[in-house]
């Protein structure tokens, strides 16, 4: 971009105007979740945020069906965004440090969930609703498929290639860290949510050191299972052929 | 075999009677079989005879026409003829109702009213509402949060069936929160520019002239962010739901309607119409074309009935 920019002050003119030209295409639903994000601190996830929203944006009150679910939709796509942003702030994070130091898996995953909280921060007073609103069991099956992708991004970002079993397991981990590390954060009183991010660090350190264990276990059990069904088959060829 | 043999009567009743007369006509001119309907059967090319023999010997003259239930009539006649149909049901219309639903109507209303979250400051127009039912609903649903600052208005062309709101407002303790005027979909007369928050009409549509005019005027009344919704019958997403359905509906409530109102053949209308009206997609591009944005199309009973919604943005 700024090489175009020293050759020919026009192009980057023109590039910059198609891209604000990109930018004001946002759809009405995003600018309806900012709109009702601004309200939330104040009147939480509720249908009230979302009436208001409407006349924030000098809409009727009748357009806060725009988000059709209602508050659970507001949740959900909430998440969604904070998920998006999330992933690609720790895209790039990573990409600049795998250049200069290296990267080691327990710094990137501690990070995806550092700054997911980071981003969730304005709302922490009302995160608890959004909580209980997430686990109601109409809600559950959409609230863990956008958790599931979250962890599945960072793993990847992470550099995750595993295709066996192993994959399910490392990231139904992530997720039970990443949600009992919301918990915390939640109920955490310490300046700046310290004990909270000791707590990701903590997690995260024993998810990765233990993963070896885990690892090595599968395997043993696999073997184990291999020799059952080796035994089994070779007792039942036997019996067949009478002893 | 069934099946198909009730599937096939589905034209309505009116019409088989005037199809078995032409049949013999068919016959005595013996010409060869023409199928412009593709139903592939001597059933469909009987229908089709009839239809134009019909059409043939009430006008000369090519005339716009629209569908009334199964039959084309002249676009100028079909309000008229709406408006009897609603004069001989609007006692029972909602007893009929229930019947003719198995009182799924009010799980597809209560859906609809859930839908709207209507608000106290929320101005709402109940388009082609005439017994009111839609707009007690949302009375009811708000007593909750409090009460309507402005009344809810209830249009509807027919007389009667307002005659029968505003009775049953006065039993409800409702007087002073609807209002109920003659006014049609296609016109909106008493309504002004941009004065509505929400839109609602509830089995209405189907009974427009010209549902295209009144998505326009729709789209003129409502205000910056206020919601078109819908209620409607629609086209059965499943195959045998749908033959189920066809069977149920052109053979049992027709006779319903008979035996509860005494009048067949308004019924036989109002199922004949069900058919003729647009499907989900169809409609939903009408609305687009219309105006109106973010379009949502739900489902209701498997597509028996579909809630659409639309934004004026």
């Amino acid at each position: 971009m700024s090489l175009i920019g020293l050759r020919t002050g026009r192009i980057i003119n023109s590039l910059s105007s198609s891209w604000r030209g990109l930018s004001t295409k946002v759809s009405i639903e995003d600018e309806f979740l900012t709109a009702a994000l601004k309200r939330v601190p104040e009147l939480g996830w509720t249908q009230a945020c979302l009436v208001q929203a409407a006349k924030d944006l000098n809409l009727s009150p009748a357009a806060h069906g725009l988000f059709p679910g209602g508050e659970v939709e507001l949740v959900h796509r909430f998440v969604k965004r904070s998920h998006q942003e999330t992933a690609s702030t720790l895209r790039k994070s990573t990409k600049k440090k795998d250049k200069e130091e290296g990267l080691r898996t327990e710094d990137v995953l501690a990070e995806g969930l550092k700054a997911r909280l980071k981003i969730l921060l304005p709302y922490r007073d009302r995160w608890h609703e959004a909580v209980a609103l997430q686990a109601f069991p109409q809600n559950a099956k959409e609230s863990l498929q956008h958790d599931l992708s979250f962890v599945d991004e960072i793993w990847n970002t992470a550099g995750d290639d595993s295709v066996d079993e192993a994959w399910y397991a490392k990231r139904v981990a992530l997720l039970t860290a990443m949600k009992s590390s919301e918990l915390t954060w939640i109920r955490d009183d310490t300046e700046e949510q310290i004990a909270t991010n000791e707590f990701i660090e903590r997690t995260i350190k024993s998810l990765v050191f233990g993963w070896k264990q885990i690892h090595d276990h599968l395997e043993s059990t696999k073997a184990m299972l291999l020799t059952i069904r080796s035994t089994a088959s070779s007792l039942l060829r036997s019996y067949q052929n009478g002893y | 075999m069934t099946l198909s043999l009730l599937t096939n009567s589905r034209r309505g009743v009116s019409l088989f009677q005037s199809a078995s007369r032409s049949l013999s006509r068919t016959v005595q001119k013996n010409q060869p079989d023409r199928d412009p309907t593709g139903n592939g059967g001597i059933g469909g090319s009987m229908v089709n005879e009839a239809e134009h023999s019909q059409t043939n010997g009430r006008r000369t003259e090519q005339v716009e026409t629209t569908h009334f239930g199964f039959q084309d009539i002249p676009v100028n006649e079909k309000s008229d003829r709406v408006r009897g149909v609603f004069a001989n049901v609007a006692e029972n219309y909602d007893l009929m109702n229930d019947l003719m639903s198995g009182g799924m109507h009010r799980r597809w209303k209560a859906s609809f009213v859930k839908s709207l979250g209507a608000t106290p400051d929320m101005k709402i127009i109940d388009v082609a509402g005439g017994t009111g039912d839609i707009s007690f609903r949302i009375l009811d649903d708000i007593k909750q949060i409090g009460a309507l600052e402005s009344p809810i208005k209830v249009l509807d062309p027919s007389v009667p069936m307002l005659e029968v709101g505003r009775r049953r407002a006065s039993e409800l303790n409702y007087a002073g929160q609807v209002e109920f005027e003659i006014d049609d979909a296609e016109e909106l007369s008493t309504v002004a520019d941009d004065s509505v928050d929400a839109y609602l009409i509830s089995f209405g549509m189907r009974n427009v002239t010209n549902p295209a005019k009144a998505l326009q005027q729709a789209l003129r009344v409502l205000r910056r962010g206020g919601r078109f919704m819908m209620l409607e019958f629609a086209k059965v997403d499943n195959p045998i739901g749908e033959q189920l359905y066809d069977a149920y509906s052109v053979n049992l409530i027709p006779s319903m309607g008979e035996a509860v109102t005494g009048d067949r053949a308004s019924y036989t209308y109002l199922v004949e119409s069900i058919r003729r009206f647009p499907g989900q997609e169809e409609f939903g591009a009408m609305m687009e074309e219309a105006g109106f944005r973010s379009v949502q199309k739900e489902n209701l009973s498997f597509g028996v009935v579909c809630q659409y919604s639309g934004f004026k943005l």
